[in-house]
């Protein structure tokens, strides 16, 4: 492929200097996020010194996550678990004609609120476009966090607003759902959680459907994002009839300039037709949790490739889990061998620059993954030789996500390990079974759920109106945000970190990277309700228009 | 991966850097912004690149992210005043000018794959669409840019 001649400007002093402003800013705090992924043969010398720190450079995912695993005692993990559809049970929201949503699995910590959903259209042969909305926590957007990275709307970046199932295609998926929300929400007596889905027959060969090219987001009241992605334009002659290519561009007109279209334009195109919707309605409350943890595992050492391998610690939760081993490689072995044995060790590509290693994974009994925003395997504290002429060498693998642990009777840990190929130019992923360890998990004993508060009639009567399914207008939560006063039922605002307002308008003013806060938070850290979405500088005419409202 | 080598590798690809901003925003600032703030979030999600081998696609799609989510963040009638426009140089081609005025998803994908030179797999990958996705968009670029590029040919 020719590339063309670069017509671009040189790169600006500007540009430049801000790069390595930014780059040297930047704190070498490896210790804090880093994943550790390479143990150099040549650091072992390195690893010695740190066998003697207690320290283990463990850093994946998000901080809380490590906080309720690690500080240890069943109290301290403060989350607020439901387990509304339990797997093998059948789905709670199927009906007859086949087509169902469920929402399998909630865990709200601090303010980040997980959960799985599952959709399901009938297995006959039939191509369906689902279009799943954003998801409401009493009567609002909630914040979607895509691994951390925080995004005002649901629609963004890897979340698809829109499914093909059926056809050529599964008839089922579900998907893990992350979302910031206000904190101080989590203890009220009731939150409404509510989901909806419009199920439709294509009578187009749609690929797929996703928001993430918008480039306006949600620009009207109730449109639902439905980006149409077509095929290669060179096959539209061979892939398409006549009739299908005039739907096409009547899509494309209805479609307009922002490429979005609510599912009441694209069925009147006659592209699709409207065949069902669903709802999902769930009331949260803090009474309702509960926290099952796993302490331990019953089978405490294995034997390995010659090396004995003993389980030091165990623990999971709805929230992750972490497992530490050690191996002791038997007398005679190098040390290379030792560590190729029992974990990680790097293994030079090809290309002779680019490094893997074995990554340990956590599976369930039967080879599939358990659901997890992040996986990985940390190095420890590395090779030691010991005085016998055997050497030890530890490891852990923590993942981080929501897992569903009812049913969970035993998993499978074993070590994966990038094959690179040389046709593709790419690396991909190989299970070595042969070392597969299975591994029991123990119960600890159930906790006592904590008491529920109670809803003040204005929040009752709110309460109520989410659980239908009717959005929060900008205009009521301004005026809420606005009236609110110490003591006065929560509020949700959106700022930033280190800013001066808080706002009821995620978008106010092009704000970045602003996050749910409790008002009572945002007022307490000194911030001040925003002059322009909260102090009625801007028209409430236009909020009419529902500018930044999701529906 | 320590600091050292995550910088010596963001200035390694600091031109590619300016070159994918500069096709998303239309001010030399908004770039500079989007590209701070892209080195910041890549730093501090620096443990979910799996594999090291990716690192420049992976930064290169954290920018592209954050330009997406500067351009929303404006008013939809973003329309920058005029005496904040860059002013056209002497270096500026009408191919980059035709490039730019295409529309974005089209304009984009047309930089990673023939500017940047990145393969249609990776090029798919930095976006987060289908292969057959990037197909149509190159094919229907190079259309518009043809157009565009035609007509400003037949000027007088």
């Amino acid at each position: 492929m020719k590339r063309w001649k670069d017509p671009f400007p040189q790169t600006p002093q500007g540009f430049h200097r801000r790069v390595e402003r930014t780059l040297g800013g930047l704190e070498d705090n490896h210790m804090k996020h880093l994943r550790y992924r390479k143990l150099a043969i040549a650091a072992v010398a390195a690893l010695i010194a740190l066998m003697a720190a207690t320290a283990v450079a463990v850093v994946a995912g998000s901080a809380r996550f490590r906080q309720a695993l690690t500080e240890g005692g069943a109290d301290e993990v403060a989350a607020l678990v439901q387990e509304v559809h339990r797997p093998g049970e059948g789905a709670d929201e199927s009906a007859e004609d086949g087509f169902a949503l469920n929402i399998d699995e909630i865990i709200w910590e601090d303010d980040s609120l997980y959960f799985t959903y599952s959709i399901h259209v009938p297995e006959d042969g039939s191509e369906y476009l689902v279009a799943l909305y954003s998801p409401l926590l009493n009567g609002e957007s909630m914040v979607y966090d895509a691994k951390g990275w925080v995004s005002p709307n649901f629609f963004d970046d890897h979340a698809q607003s829109a499914l093909v199932l059926g056809g050529g295609e599964s008839a089922n998926c579900g998907d893990l759902l992350t979302f910031k929300v206000n904190p101080a929400l989590r203890d009220r007596a009731a939150n409404a959680l509510y989901l909806r889905a419009d199920f439709m027959k294509a009578d187009y060969p749609f690929a797929a459907f996703h928001d993430w090219d918008s480039e306006f987001g949600l620009p009207r009241p109730g449109a639902m994002p439905l980006i149409w992605e077509n095929i290669e334009q060179e096959d539209l002659g061979n892939r398409t009839t006549p009739e299908e290519r005039g739907l096409r561009k009547q899509i494309e007109a209805a479609a307009g300039e922002d490429g979005i279209l609510t599912v009441e334009e694209l069925t009147g195109t006659g592209c699709a037709e409207f065949i069902t919707r669903r709802e999902v309605r769930m009331a949260l409350d803090a009474s309702r949790q509960e926290q099952v943890i796993y302490d331990g595992v019953r089978e405490t050492e294995f034997e390995l490739n010659g090396c004995k391998v003993t389980v030091e610690s165990f623990r999971m939760t709805h929230l992750g889990a972490r497992i530490d081993l050690r191996a002791t490689a038997p007398a005679g072995l190098t040390e290379e061998e030792g560590m190729r044995m029992t974990s990680e060790v790097i293994d030079p590509a090809p290309d002779g620059v680019t490094s893997y290693h074995y990554s340990w994974m956590l599976l369930r009994e039967d080879g599939r993954p358990l659901p997890a925003v992040d996986q990985g395997s940390t190095g420890g504290a590395g090779y030691q030789p010991l005085p016998d002429g055997t050497a030890s060498y530890h490891f852990s693998v923590q993942i981080d996500g929501i897992i569903p642990l009812e049913g969970l009777e035993r998993l499978m840990l074993v070590p994966r390990q990038p094959v690179y190929d040389e046709i593709s130019d790419s690396f991909h992923d190989e299970y070595l079974l042969d070392w597969a360890i299975m591994l029991t998990p123990l119960k600890a004993p159930a906790q006592s759920a904590r008491p529920a508060a109670t809803l003040s009639p204005d929040a009752q009567a709110a309460f109520d109106r989410a659980m239908k399914g009717e959005v929060m207008t900008l205009l009521e939560r301004r005026t809420a945000a606005a009236n609110w006063q110490s003591g006065d039922d929560t509020v949700t605002v959106y700022a930033t970190d280190g800013g001066t307002w808080y706002h009821v308008d995620i978008h106010c003013s092009g704000m970045m990277n602003a996050r749910p806060w409790d008002i009572a938070d945002a007022v307490a850290r000194g911030k001040r309700p925003c002059p322009d979405c909260i102090g009625g500088k801007r028209d409430p005419a236009e909020w009419e228009e529902g500018e930044n409202i999701s529906w | 991966m320590r600091q050292a080598e995550f910088t010596e590798r963001v200035r390694a690809c600091e031109r590619r850097l300016y070159r994918v901003a500069r096709t998303m925003l239309p001010t030399e600032a908004d770039c500079e912004d989007a590209v701070q703030e892209a080195l910041l979030r890549a730093w501090d999600r620096l443990h979910t690149l799996r594999e090291e081998a990716y690192f420049e696609t992976w930064l290169i799609r954290i920018l592209i992210n954050q330009c997406k989510t500067f351009y929303r963040r404006r008013p939809p009638e973003y329309a920058v005043p005029a005496d904040k426009l860059p002013q056209p140089s002497a270096e500026e081609t009408p191919l980059l000018d035709a490039l730019l005025a295409l529309p974005q998803k089209p304009r984009v994908t047309l930089e990673l794959r023939y500017i940047e030179g990145y393969s249609v797999k990776e090029t798919a990958r930095i976006l987060g669409v289908p292969e057959g996705t990037v197909k149509w968009r190159l094919n229907r670029g190079r259309a518009l840019l043809k157009d565009a590029i035609d007509r400003e040919e037949a000027r007088p």
